[in-house]
């Protein structure tokens, strides 16, 4: 899933390490994250936006769209 | 306070304790696993290249479990060397820079433990069965020790886990059990039907290792983090 991780945790000044390191979680899911290879999960992804104090559909991109 | 230059210097004799005391105790344990191991086992792998030289014959489980015991060592040997030394773990691509194998070393050190451990294993039991190495103490003392040291290296693994790895885990295990049922269950309906051989305990060891590898690789291929290895 696309997202706009990376883009936020510059504007912090945050390496990906530290960003690791306030979410809890190892710099591979960061780097994982960031570069699309692994989603993560519903927890995380709060965190993630409460953390750049912003809704997670700004952070992570969904294309779909129900269905009438 | 004294600095660090004003401190003075250690008596020569303790110097050279410091110095020489560790490789010596390394050395000597080291000596002394070699000896019990070569005690214990040398005989089972001089019967091994007898029977390969056609003075007798070897069973197609031990030589299966011997190569995946033999793999095993190899590739924790490789992820060890990769985990002490930074230049060749980056050059290998097993990291990504200095700060990713300071973060992932730990979790890759007790990776090469509990793969040298499992292969150790696997290569005694293929000793062990077709060799007829006498289930006495030492071997079993040893399975033991090498049982410890891979319980003591997951429960390491599993504490350094996040949610990524253990969503690699998962998948890992869920191509493993329906490998296994599949390959294992499959052989074993035609063993039932006398259209194979029955699956020997030790050939069950050996699939499940060889899919644990197999869902390890798949795990990380799906995910695209093996991309940047190949």
């Amino acid at each position: 899933m696309l997202n706009r991780l990376k883009e936020h945790r510059e504007k912090h000044g945050w390496s990906q390490g530290e960003l690791a390191r306030r979410l809890g979680v190892s710099r591979q899911t960061i780097n994982a994250v960031e570069t699309d290879k692994y989603d993560p999960s519903l927890p995380l992804a709060l965190r993630m936006a409460k953390l750049f104090g912003v809704n997670v559909p700004d952070l992570f991109i969904d294309n779909w769209e129900p269905s009438e | 306070m004294m600095s660090a230059a004003q401190e003075p210097k250690p008596h020569l004799f303790v110097r050279l304790a410091k110095w020489l005391g560790l490789p010596l105790m390394g050395g000597f344990v080291f000596g002394v696993a070699i000896a019990t191991a070569d005690n214990t086992y040398g005989w089972g792998f001089d019967e091994l290249v007898a029977r390969a030289s056609g003075q007798g014959s070897i069973s197609v489980s031990s030589i299966v479990a011997l190569a995946v015991g033999a793999l095993l060592i190899l590739v924790s040997m490789v992820v060890a060397a990769g985990s002490l030394m930074p230049g060749y773990g980056i050059k290998a691509k097993m990291f990504e820079d200095r700060q990713d194998w300071e973060d992932q070393r730990g979790l890759h050190l007790m990776s090469a433990l509990g793969c040298f451990a499992w292969g150790a294993l696997m290569v005694i039991l293929a000793l062990v069965e077709p060799m007829a190495l006498p289930v006495g103490p030492p071997v079993l003392w040893s399975l033991a020790l090498f049982a410890v040291i891979l319980a003591y290296s997951c429960w390491q693994i599993v504490r350094r886990f996040d949610e990524l790895w253990h969503d690699l885990s998962k998948v890992m295990c869920t191509w493993a059990f329906y490998g296994a049922f599949v390959i294992g269950g499959g052989w074993s309906v035609l063993a039932h039907l006398g259209l194979a051989p029955v699956l020997a305990p030790l050939d069950w060891i050996s699939l499940l290792t060889i899919l644990s590898l197999v869902g390890s690789i798949i795990a990380n291929g799906q995910r695209g983090l093996l991309t940047d290895k190949l």
